[in-house]
């Protein structure tokens, strides 16, 4: 019996040890926060320059953009596992790195939710916490169906655009295939730019007016650079007809959100959307834990 | 004679200078590694045994072997192949603004690769690399042709119908380059805009020995050409009269230009400045006889290019800097203090 448990001690401290070991890179902000989320965010290295959620990540070194990796500035590192997009490259550092038996993973970017659970599933395994990863599907899955079960109480959903300004020109719409376009089915907001458009367009001001949308979601940080719903008219006449800017309703989403693909913490932010988007649910959104 | 005595040594200079800088190139990187540990796994290599008592060294003689050494030598080539383009183009355009850009062999070589990046999806998989690199040669080739096409007339080849053909074909390219822009997605996008940046970090030992054929190629054909941008410098009719074949000559330069530059920047993406300003720095020094010029600009066309590289390889370790970054924000300060330095002997 005490052997048995010295022996059980021995191989939870051996096997931390070597967990402890595990030196990761993660590449994409979506990637380093599921890590995080994981629990594994002490075992990380270094993060690319998309990685700015958690606070902790952004202080770690930086190999630069997951698509121009640097050969030797990786291996300097000295990684056991390397984490990324499937766009992570250029090809041939990869191959490269993998040649030199560095733990290379390349996963799809992850813009639904069901992508987002079989990501999760999958980086669960590579940094054995398994367990972890169980977790968090489980509470992201309820959150979803309370959302869900809380959204029937609308009668009648609002449309709304998402739209993301780049160097104050004209701002882009999110279509399909965008992690904002996933965030908005999530709180119950109609993306009607999903049916016309892929990825994030430039929008003609006509095709605005005619969407009609009665809510405009913006991600913060373009409101925090002294940006403002007049600035963003202002460089789109059209938005000034539609019902959202005739009625005020901006609503805004954390940024770091949206940064390669959905990550964790998309379902509580579209709970946040949904709370703010329909005030008459909000007392019953915001109750979740 | 003294002007050929001061070129010739030169030459030797800078003969000597590239291998140090070959040296400097291969020892430093994101990846510290002993001198030591460098001097024996080049001489491994070499094929002579020494064994290093040092942890970890079949790592970093691995490193060197298969990651610093191709890259270093890839962009001596690419800085030589650059810097000769430039030269040649100088000449024949009798123009020292002229840079290899000037027939569209850059641009076209863009357009390339962003339509390759665009279709990427369209590849087999492990394929869209090679496909970028691909498309980028055979588009410089294109648009090379096409100025030349257009340059071209019965009545021979006229390099200022040439010169507004190229801005033509730049023109244009840039259009396509931006439609493809707006119809790529963000992280098209982004590999787009890297790539035109460019960057030595897809070198591998088959990159080198292309580039190396084709260098050396052109170094057994230039020297004959020497003489003849001699001539062609004092004009096409006066080239004729000391018994050029003008219109070949023309012809072959441009093929050279292209294919130089078209496999320079299919593999490293768009590196400006080496091209135009190497071929200045060397006629200020060797003045502009041909013979010495071209070998000279070769020289330090691949130094600078090594130097250049390795500054964006250790700048912001772990990470990279693109090379053209680098090479304009170091040369271009150093190419103007130059020209205020040199201004009275230039216009005298």
């Amino acid at each position: 019996m005490k052997a048995k448990l010295s022996a059980l001690i021995l191989g939870v401290v051996l096997s931390t040890l070597l967990q402890a070991q595990q030196r990761i890179i993660s590449a994409g902000g979506a990637m380093t926060e599921l890590l995080y989320a994981l629990g594994v965010g002490g075992q990380l290295v270094a993060v690319d320059t998309s990685s700015i959620y958690p606070e902790s990540a952004s202080k770690l070194p930086k190999i630069g953009y997951h698509r121009s990796l640097s050969l030797e500035g990786v291996i300097s590192l000295k990684p056991t596992l390397l984490l990324g997009s499937a766009e992570m490259g250029p090809p041939n550092v990869i191959q490269q790195l993998q040649s030199l038996n560095i733990n290379v993973q390349q996963l799809p970017t992850a813009v639904t939710i069901t992508a987002l659970e079989k990501r999760i599933t999958e980086v669960a395994k590579l940094v054995s916490k398994e367990p972890q990863g169980q977790a968090l599907l489980a509470g992201i899955r309820a959150n979803q169906q309370q959302l869900a079960k809380q959204l029937k109480a609308v009668k009648k959903p609002l449309k709304g655009v998402f739209l993301v300004q780049p160097g104050g020109r004209s701002p882009m719409v999110a279509g399909t295939g965008t992690s904002a376009n996933t965030l908005m089915a999530l709180a119950g907001i109609l993306n009607p730019a999903a049916t016309s458009v892929k990825g994030y367009r430039q929008l003609a001001s006509e095709s605005l007016i005619a969407m009609a949308p009665e809510v405009i979601i913006v991600p913060d940080h373009m409101f925090k650079n002294s940006s403002s719903l007049a600035t963003l008219i202002a460089q789109q006449p059209g938005l000034i007809q539609t019902p959202a800017a005739k009625n005020n309703r901006v609503i805004t989403v954390d940024s770091s959100l949206l940064v390669g693909g959905v990550g964790p913490r998309v379902v509580e932010a579209a709970q946040k959307l949904a709370a703010e988007a329909y005030p008459d649910l909000h007392s019953a959104i915001v109750k979740v834990p | 004679m003294k002007r050929s005595q001061k070129a010739l040594s030169v030459i030797v200079v800078l003969a000597v200078g590239l291998p140090i800088c070959l040296l400097l190139g291969i020892a430093n990187g994101a990846v510290s590694i002993d001198l030591a540990d460098v001097v024996a796994a080049i001489f491994n290599n070499l094929g002579f045994s020494l064994t290093s008592t040092s942890d970890g060294f079949s790592q970093n003689q691995l490193i060197i072997e298969s990651i610093r050494t191709p890259r270093v030598l890839l962009a001596s080539l690419i800085g030589a192949a650059l810097a000769v383009s430039g030269a040649l183009m100088q000449g024949l355009f009798r123009n020292p603004l002229a840079d290899p850009a000037i027939i569209g062999v850059s641009s076209g070589a863009a357009v390339g690769a962003a339509s390759a990046i665009l279709f990427e999806s369209a590849w087999p998989a492990g394929y869209a690399h090679w496909a970028t690199t691909m498309a980028a040669f055979l588009g410089g080739l294109a648009a090379t042709w096409l100025v030349f096409k257009i340059g071209t007339s019965p009545y021979g080849t006229s390099v200022a119908t040439m010169l507004l053909a190229g801005i033509a074909i730049n023109a244009f390219a840039m259009a396509g380059i931006g439609l493809i822009n707006y119809l790529a997605d963000d992280n098209q996008l982004r590999s787009i805009i890297f790539w035109q940046m460019g960057s030595l970090g897809a070198a591998s030992w088959l990159n080198v020995g292309t580039m190396a054929l084709v260098v050396a190629a052109v170094v057994l054909v230039l020297p004959r050409y020497a003489n003849t941008l001699n001539a062609l410098l004092l004009g096409d009719s006066e080239a004729r009269h000391l018994g050029v074949n003008v219109d070949k000559a023309k012809k072959w330069l441009i093929i050279v230009t292209a294919v130089l530059v078209g496999v320079a920047v299919a593999f490293a993406g768009m590196i400006g400045f080496v091209g135009l300003v190497v071929p200045h720095l060397i006629r200020l020094i060797v003045g502009p006889d041909h013979r010495f010029l071209l070998p000279a600009a070769a020289l330090l066309g691949a130094m600078l290019m090594v130097l250049a590289d390795l500054c964006a390889r250790i700048i912001i370790s772990p990470a990279e800097l693109p090379i053209g970054i680098v090479t304009a924000l170091i040369g271009a300060p150093f190419f103007m203090f130059l020209l205020l330095q040199k201004r009275q002997t230039i216009s005298g």
